[in-house]
């Protein structure tokens, strides 16, 4: 399998590759499968993604779903309406936007998530209002569902939060929480109901 | 029952339970993490989650019996078999390898009443791995007829008369009654079938279970030889 990389202006075709490197502005015309992928510039493909280890501090943007192990966003990434991303860890201290599911083993966000979805076993989503990145990126997260074993929001607006142990912290909009486990609740967050058997903790 | 969270997925005659995802859960004792990791992992079909509107909005449910089965086979499973394995074992892809029916009768899938048909029409070099399923397919839906032994003969004759490829893994079988005639199909996907007025439909079974549980006691029976074989249900 060969590595590839694009420095200037460049597009690849689908296909098998070893490392993907793009540093300029790539585009990818078809499904690509890579051992990694790193995107510093500006990266757009047109099909599906699955990588070992996706890197991205620039911006790249799929019209297909993702499937990763690892997945590291300090940039923008995002994939389209109807398109899903599954990883076994995500990290984002940027933005991630999917149309539709994203499914994670753990995943930890610092910067802002946008999806439909977002389950899997440990979610934290803890976004900012202050900062740099509040210049460049939409800083409150909004996600319709989420759906994990051990979830943890602050500026965070979802439609309906279900889980086992639940930390709903400050700045959030939550319109149903539902926990089997322990919940807490930070005093400025917003819920519209509780349902589900659980024991309350102090925040 | 509580009928708020009962549903079923009815066509025609034959009804499919669901289960809600919260209901699994809570039945089972699994995590969300767990389910999540198991969807992404292959070794539950996507297939499987059922998005419906129920009263308190869109809810994914999940075939009933096939889930709860499925969840205790990983259960079981999971620490034998890493996770590629086991979703190779559960995986639609058939099995190579030929099975003899006596095999089939030692682990509890068929009956007496079939094992002597199935060793009077079996291929010399021995079942195919949808054909095993069939059979024991058939079995299930034999005993839930109480059908008398001359008609299980029978249908075990065009269970094996059937050209492949079966696809069973991913099919149901069906048996039913036309113009006085017992016969049987099998059915692609995981919705029974549905006839016009002339047939009249007695037993239809999805048999994605049986051919992932088919496929464990092949896998177990390679690591432990062929002779190792005890009777197990």
């Amino acid at each position: 399998m060969q590595d590839t990389r694009i420095d200037g202006m460049g597009t690849i075709a689908g296909g098998e590759y070893g490392s993907v490197k793009v540093s300029g502005m790539g585009k990818c015309t078809g499904d690509l499968t890579a051992q990694s992928l790193s995107v510093s510039g500006k990266f757009t493909c047109q099909g599906k993604l699955k990588v070992g280890k996706l890197t991205c501090s620039g911006t790249a943007d799929f019209e297909g779903d993702i499937s990763a192990a690892s997945l590291s966003a300090s940039g923008r990434l995002v994939l389209g309406e109807d398109c899903n991303l599954e990883a076994q860890e995500v990290r984002c201290s940027g933005y991630i936007r999917v149309g539709g599911q994203i499914s994670a083993d753990f995943l930890k966000a610092e910067g802002a998530i946008n999806a439909r979805e977002v389950v899997g076993d440990q979610i934290q989503i803890i976004s900012h209002s202050r900062g740099l990145g509040a210049l460049l990126f939409p800083t409150l997260s909004t996600v319709g569902m989420v759906e994990a074993t051990t979830i943890s929001l602050s500026g965070v607006r979802a439609d309906t939060v279900s889980g086992q142990n639940v930390t709903i912290g400050p700045r959030c909009d939550i319109g149903q929480v539902d926990c089997s486990g322990t919940l807490s609740v930070h005093r400025s967050a917003k819920i519209g109901r509780v349902t589900g058997d659980c024991v309350r903790q102090g925040l | 029952m509580n009928p708020s969270t009962e549903h079923c997925y009815e066509r025609g005659a034959i009804s499919l339970e669901l289960i809600s995802k919260k209901q699994l859960l809570a039945e089972t004792g699994i995590s969300y993490g767990q389910l999540y990791r198991w969807k992404r992992e292959r070794l539950i079909p996507e297939g499987w989650f059922i998005k419906q509107s129920s009263y308190t909005g869109q809810e994914t449910f999940f075939p009933k019996e096939q889930m709860l089965a499925r969840v205790q086979a990983i259960l079981e499973a999971k620490d034998r078999y890493s996770l590629e394995e086991l979703a190779k074992i559960l995986s639609p892809e058939a099995v190579d390898v030929p099975l003899a029916p006596r095999e089939l009768w030692e682990w509890g899938e068929i009956g007496p009443d079939l094992l002597a048909a199935a060793e009077a029409a079996a291929p010399p070099a021995g079942l195919s791995f949808d054909q095993a399923v069939l059979l024991a397919a058939l079995w299930e839906g034999v005993q839930h007829l109480s059908l008398p032994p001359e008609s299980a003969k029978d249908l075990v004759y065009q269970a094996l008369a059937l050209p492949p490829p079966l696809r069973c893994a991913e099919g149901g079988c069906t048996l039913f009654r036309c113009g006085g005639e017992l016969t049987l199909a099998v059915t692609g996907g995981e919705q029974p079938p549905l006839f016009g007025p002339a047939v009249s439909v007695l037993d239809s079974r999805p048999m994605s279970e049986l051919a992932g549980r088919i496929k464990m006691k092949y896998t177990a029976r390679f690591e432990s030889g062929p002779t190792d074989e005890s009777r197990r249900k």
